[in-house]
């Protein structure tokens, strides 16, 4: 069963950026976007590499080794060498905080 | 260029890049997606032993390993082994190990496209079109060497399996031309470190991390030579110190049998 965990305040997450998160052995990206907060796996699905120092542009994320583009929104893989998309979690903004559901 | 090309990044630049890989892709002769794929792979794991999979020779390097890389007959045999493989959807584990698994239908399909291309290249003078063949023998037999042996020194006599870029990588001073036909990729080391930074950029960068890496070795013709000099040395069992250029310490030996680290993998 899914459940809405409270992952962060609004203000841990710069506006075009991520965190990095971690719930129940799951590694997650929180971002803040100007379209409001979404979340994807962390990790790149491409090769091994953890999507926190990527670069934020609008709704995407560049991941820092190769340059492979995703849609935060729906976790689509919108450039090579990235082909196979990100899962994406929903995520809400209650009660001054941010909440995710895994 | 092609190797600028597959790191050419930002918005509007992505369809040039997506252009240029293929564009060259023909005319190198390579599928495409397996020559992305296997050079992700190489930024990846850069010179390391059983994980790169874009080691073009055996290390240490010997004479006869240099021609087989000079000439591009070594390279040119691989890839039409690749793309038969891709077209008889033969997969390697070196092919596997790099690539996403839903690449490799559009593998497939690439090299069987490219392969009926060739075909009719060759067929073409029998229509009075020698044309066709120019426009891949000219590259093969003019500009393969020499891209061949700009790549050769990018990470030849330099350690195989190091943590650090600065140790599998070399950076080379360039002259006017070679950094234009290779695009400032004689800034290798920074080019790896950075792999996302543009073609035009890498000087700045170079200039902006100069203090933090090694210093470049002398030009592409004084480094080449010294690098044929070595693999001479090295097959004649005599000693293999080079004049100037960086060497992994076990490359400089005082001669006799040589003990293979690396098989090519490519
Ligand atoms: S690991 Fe993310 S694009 Fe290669």
């Amino acid at each position: 069963m899914r459940q809405w965990i409270d992952a962060c305040a609004p203000d841990d997450i710069d506006t075009e950026d991520l965190i990095a998160w971690e719930y129940a052995g799951r590694r997650i990206a929180i971002y803040n976007t100007d379209q409001g907060f979404f979340a994807t796996d962390l990790m790149c699905t491409h090769e091994d590499q953890s999507l926190e120092d990527g670069l934020v542009m609008d709704c995407v994320i560049e991941c820092p080794l190769h340059g492979g583009r995703f849609d935060i929104c729906t976790g689509k893989a919108l450039s090579a060498p990235a082909s196979t998309d990100l899962a994406t979690y929903p995520v809400k903004v209650h009660g001054g905080r941010v909440w995710v559901q895994i | 260029m092609a190797r600028a090309g597959n790191t050419l990044r930002l918005g509007a630049a992505r369809w040039i890049n997506e252009t240029v890989l293929w564009v060259t892709s023909l005319i190198y002769m390579e599928e495409p997606l397996h020559r992305r794929f296997t050079h992700t792979n190489h930024h990846t794991h850069t010179w390391h032993v059983g994980k790169d999979s874009q080691m073009p020779f055996d290390t240490p390097m010997g004479f006869g390993g240099w021609l087989a890389e000079i000439s591009g007959f070594a390279l040119l045999r691989f890839h039409m082994q690749v793309f038969v493989s891709l077209a008889l959807r033969r997969y390697s584990q070196t092919m596997r190990m790099v690539t996403p698994e839903a690449e490799f239908p559009k593998m497939t399909r690439n090299a069987r496209i490219m392969l009926a291309l060739y075909a009719l290249i060759a067929l073409s003078p029998f229509a009075g079109l020698w044309w066709p063949i120019w426009f891949l023998a000219i590259p093969r037999v003019l500009g393969a060497p020499v891209m061949l042996l700009f790549t050769l020194i990018q990470h030849v006599e330099l350690q195989e399996n190091a943590p650090s870029i600065l140790d599998s990588t070399r950076s080379f001073r360039g002259h006017w031309l070679s950094r234009f036909l290779y695009m400032n990729m004689n800034n290798h080391v920074e080019h790896h470190l950075y792999p996302n930074v543009p073609f035009h950029a890498l000087p700045k960068l170079a200039e902006a991390v100069k203090d933090q890496v090694p210093e470049p070795d002398p030009g592409f013709v004084r480094t080449n030579w010294e690098v044929l000099g070595v693999t001479l040395r090295r097959s004649l069992g005599l000693p293999t110190k080079a004049a100037s250029i960086r060497q992994a310490p076990h490359m400089i030996t005082k001669g006799g049998p040589v003990q293979q680290v690396a098989k090519r993998t490519m």
